[in-house]
């Protein structure tokens, strides 16, 4: 059913890797519609990206292009990995733009331990980080807190945990807008949110979530890499992505119903109804965007905690402290969000609301909201791919600004079901195949480790390069796993 | 069970597609394809109960909120179930269900995946010849 009745566009190829589908492939689109993608993934794109990509040009005061990122695939209004800039005077903000799972997100930790150190500890290693990580279907953490208390988690985000106790004061300018999104408002957020979200803190959930052990597998820019802690390819490193789980959930499941009743107070049509919007102006649209802000924090709250676990497991196997390992938090990043930003428009700076929906800020240099740790090599980017293929780390370029506003790709992308991934893997044979390869998995769902096998999922390399060849993000370093933990 | 998993809506996600000769068959078979996401309901005991009641103003909302709650309960008590029975006031437009379930126990249970959400993608409550069918998309 994902392609069905879906024309093929004619794109007008800009260059190797930018395909444009002009405004005249569908009736209502403000603006051309821009891929990012080498001719291989573009044969592997389904076509429902095409429909829905060109819905979001029809959205009002969208700006410059609909983007997609050559990770794309579909998913419900937005393509997974679709961006989109709205003039925040005329424009939308929609939570089909920035997905159910608020400010999901990829965190990158350095040992300084190596490939040799680590792997004959990796099975005990695993099975306490296990243990310390929930995982799994509505997993709950091991923070306990009140309803008042998780109203600072949701204002105060990852700077919540650095006050207490869980983490290091270097640690927040190491975070996307240091671990705390402004305009956070509690009062937005229900009940039932809170409900879901208030004992998850520290836990991965399922699906694509993920802690995996890795080592830096080929570097790509030595002197660079050892400015952000990455100094030799047998280096072991901490990937994990996660969400702000329940919590996050929920508020984007009350505030798409809101928006459904919006869009006929405000007179908007969309062909899709994940795309319901509202003006960001509006109540509405303002009421979600703080509601949405709390879930961000709560998701970098949520990652901090489980990098202090990583770091505990990490002192009890090895025997020596986080610090004398270097356990430094290299980035967290955020691919599932919306940001009020500043990028130029026609010359002129102004400001936008940037949806990326599994895709990732990557601001160059130039930018001033960048620790000043990172206004020489550009922001950190991390590409999280399947466990059987490896992640990268890139860095972002002021090129990115001029062309995608700051934004690249976040992973491999899938290019096959979740069912038929059952159909064709078995999660336990998977598991032991593994093993053999070196990739100790440790899983609470057979099925759902069969469902993120690597063949369900795109060239993570080909997606990189196509960033790396477009000039939006650098190739930095990539990672190969030997140790896996998935919900 | 009238329900099946459908392959090909939505790729990172499960939909299912469920019918039933009346809208008490219908809850009824949605409410399982949903329980069966979350966990193989045979490795389930049945040692907690939970009461969901709903009413709304048509039969699409009514079927979306009640599939809802049943997310929503997975993650407020940590529970996950292993059997549903309900009950549809057509009138009244109002749902009752009591679902039996256990605490989370990874150790015993055959989890499947933590279902974030019951979108509207491709969301279709509609009766054909004396049979109604519901497409549903959960956000996995």
């Amino acid at each position: 059913m994902i392609n069905r009745d879906v024309a093929v566009p004619e794109f007008e190829q800009k260059s190797d890797v930018i395909w444009d589908i002009p405004m005249s492939y569908k009736k209502g689109m403000r603006v051309p519609a821009r891929i990012y993608a080498s001719q291989k993934l573009m044969k592997e794109m389904d076509l429902a990206v095409y429909d829905q990509l060109t819905n979001v040009a029809c959205l009002p005061g969208i700006v410059n292009h609909a983007l997609c990122m050559p990770d794309a695939h579909s998913g419900y209004g937005f393509p997974i990995g679709g961006v989109a800039a709205f003039d925040p005077d005329t424009g939308i903000i929609s939570p089909g733009g920035i997905g159910f799972d608020i400010n999901c997100g990829m965190r990158l930790i350095t040992t300084n331990l190596t490939l040799k150190e680590v792997q004959p500890k990796i099975k005990p290693l695993v099975d306490m980080l296990f243990k310390q990580v929930p995982a799994g279907v509505g997993c709950k953490g091991f923070v306990k807190i009140t309803q008042q208390e998780f109203k600072k988690v949701m204002q105060n985000g990852a700077k919540w945990c650095i006050e207490n106790g869980y983490g290091w004061d270097e640690d927040l300018e190491r975070i996307e807008d240091y671990g705390c999104i402004e305009h956070a408002e509690p009062s937005k957020v229900s009940d039932k949110a809170i409900g879901r979200g208030l004992n998850q803190i520290g836990t991965l959930g399922s699906g694509n979530h993920y802690l995996e052990i890795q080592h830096a597998a080929q570097i790509f820019d030595k002197k660079t890499a050892e400015k952000l802690g990455i100094v030799s390819e047998d280096q072991i490193c901490i990937m994990v992505h996660c969400g702000s789980r329940g919590f996050g959930h929920q508020v984007a499941t009350d505030h798409l119903k809101i928006f459904a009743d919006a869009m006929k107070k405000y007179e908007i049509t969309v062909p899709d109804p994940e795309l319901s919007c509202a003006p960001f102006t509006s109540k509405e649209g303002q009421d979600y965007y703080h509601a949405m802000a709390c879930a961000a924090n709560a998701a970098f709250a949520n990652r901090q905690v489980i990098m202090y676990r990583i770091r505990e497991t990490f002192k009890h196997i090895f025997e020596k402290t986080p610090e004398e390992m270097e356990m430094h938090l290299v980035y967290d990043v955020a691919h599932n969000i919306a940001k009020y930003e500043e990028h130029k428009v026609d010359g002129k700076t102004k400001k936008l609301v940037v949806h990326r929906k599994g895709a990732t800020r990557c601001f160059g240099p130039s930018r001033t909201e960048l620790a000043p740790r990172f206004r020489k090599t550009g922001q950190p980017v991390i590409i999280g791919g399947s466990m059987e293929t490896g992640s990268y780390l890139l860095l972002g370029t002021d090129k990115a600004l001029d062309e995608t506003f700051g934004s690249t790709a976040h992973g491999s992308g899938r290019t096959m079901s979740r069912t038929q991934a059952r159909k064709e893997v078995r999660g336990d044979l998977l598991q032991k195949e593994m093993e053999k390869r070196g990739i100790y998995v440790k899983t609470t769902s057979y099925s759902g480790l069969a469902e993120e096998a690597g063949s369900a999922y795109k060239s993570i390399s080909e997606v990189v390069d196509v960033m790396d060849k477009a000039g939006i993000s650098k190739k930095l370093v990539k990672f190969s796993p030997i140790g896996n933990i998935k919900g | 069970m009238p329900f099946k998993f459908v392959e090909d809506i939505a790729i990172a996600d499960v939909a299912f597609e469920a019918t039933g000769k009346d809208l008490n068959e219908l809850f009824q078979s949605a409410a399982q394809a949903v329980i069966e996401s979350l966990a193989n309901p045979k490795t389930v005991k049945a040692v907690i109960v939970k009461k969901i009641k709903k009413k709304e103003k048509t039969v699409d909302k009514l079927l979306f909120e009640f599939l809802e709650e049943i997310v929503y309960l997975k993650d407020k008590d940590a529970i996950v179930f292993t059997d549903v029975k309900v009950n549809v006031d057509e009138k009244k437009m109002e749902v009752t269900a009591m679902l039996t379930g256990d605490a989370i126990k990874p150790e015993e249970q055959e989890l499947h995946q933590d279902v974030k959400a019951v979108t509207m993608h491709y969301y279709l409550v509609e009766k054909k010849k004396d049979k109604w069918k519901t497409v549903v998309v959960l956000d996995i």
